[in-house]
């Protein structure tokens, strides 16, 4: 029975996981796009839009999101690094894992209920931070470490700015999207009898 | 089956999860959602400043005859926290408080101005 449930599942995990790292590369490539200006280098922009997909994914299907984050950082790894190096893998891996910890620590310390029950503004903004807050603090260690960053100022702010900001962002279209749709619904006629 | 159960109820979890993550999205703040009473006093207060008259709170606490007046005193409170007024001190009798608007509270009338032209345009 429990394999039996396992393979139904199966299918269903792999959607997530493909359809997250699919947003995350599309939101990439957007970011990449739209504000090519504001890149300090390749991985570090100071605003970085696929950050909201790290948090949301996390909120909403814990480990699938990781995985699906972490299928996506190695695919767009890719192009730029020529290669899966063990480098790019490292930072995938870090990138990944940081909104996990951000959404563990944040609801621990929030008391959010599992299924997000009471979720507010408040507590968004303060996964968003910890996301950030997170994920700068990891990556640029590792690149302190690895020598391949020469200052911890010069990647830590960019980083930490770009990913509160692009998340921020990319929750108030959303906002201002599902407000627009219910304000349409709204306008529809009602169903005659 | 209890286990097949447990794997349709993560599914649900996560409809239940996606449910509440917009809802905490669509409030993220723009404007500080008003409750009814907050809207009615504000409403009254937006006359009385058009006029230039000044609303002392203890005159704001008598002005509703269908809301109590410790109901009225909490929304002051609640509308001051939300940024939508402010109260300032009388200068010579410092125990007479002042309802006074916002910029914020501009804005928001200045919004529902614009929304109420748009819908008579329409």
């Amino acid at each position: 029975m429990t394999s039996r449930s396992h393979t139904n599942r199966f299918p269903t995990s792999l959607y997530v996981v493909v359809g997250i790292a699919f947003v995350y590369w599309l939101l990439y490539q957007l970011n990449d796009w739209i504000f090519t200006n504001f890149e300090v280098s390749k991985s570090i922009s100071w605003i970085f839009l696929p950050a909201a997909v790290r948090i949301i994914a996390v909120l909403l299907f814990d480990w699938e999101g990781v995985a699906g984050l972490l299928s996506g950082s190695i695919v767009m790894a890719f192009p730029w690094q020529g290669d899966a190096s063990v480098n790019s893998c490292i930072v995938s891996v870090l990138s990944s894992i940081s909104p996990m910890l951000a959404v563990t620590s944040g609801a621990y310390l929030m008391k959010t209920k599992v299924d997000l029950h009471g979720l507010g503004a408040k507590q968004l903004f303060v996964f968003a931070l910890l996301g950030a807050l997170f994920n700068s603090v990891l990556q640029n260690l590792y690149f302190q470490l690895s020598g391949t960053a020469k200052s911890w100022l010069t990647g830590l702010v960019p980083m930490f700015v770009g990913d509160f900001i692009g998340t921020m962002i990319v929750l108030y279209c959303a906002s201002m999207l599902i407000r627009f749709s219910l304000r349409r619904d709204a306008r529809q006629p009602p169903l005659s009898s | 089956m209890p286990k097949k159960k447990t794997a349709s109820s993560n599914y649900s979890q996560t409809y239940i999860k996606f449910i509440n993550l917009a809802q905490a999205i669509r409030e993220l703040p723009t404007f500080p959602s008003l409750d009814a009473t907050e809207q009615q006093l504000l409403n009254a207060f937006i006359v009385l400043w058009n006029q230039k008259k000044s609303v002392r709170v203890l005159e704001a606490m008598q002005m509703f005859p269908d809301i109590s007046s410790s109901t009225v005193h909490r929304r002051i409170v609640t509308l001051r926290r939300k940024g939508m007024i402010s109260l300032e001190t009388d200068e010579e009798n410092q125990r007479v408080k002042y309802i006074a608007p916002t910029p914020l509270a501009h804005k928001y009338f200045a919004k529902l101005g614009e929304c109420l032209n748009k819908a008579i345009a329409t």
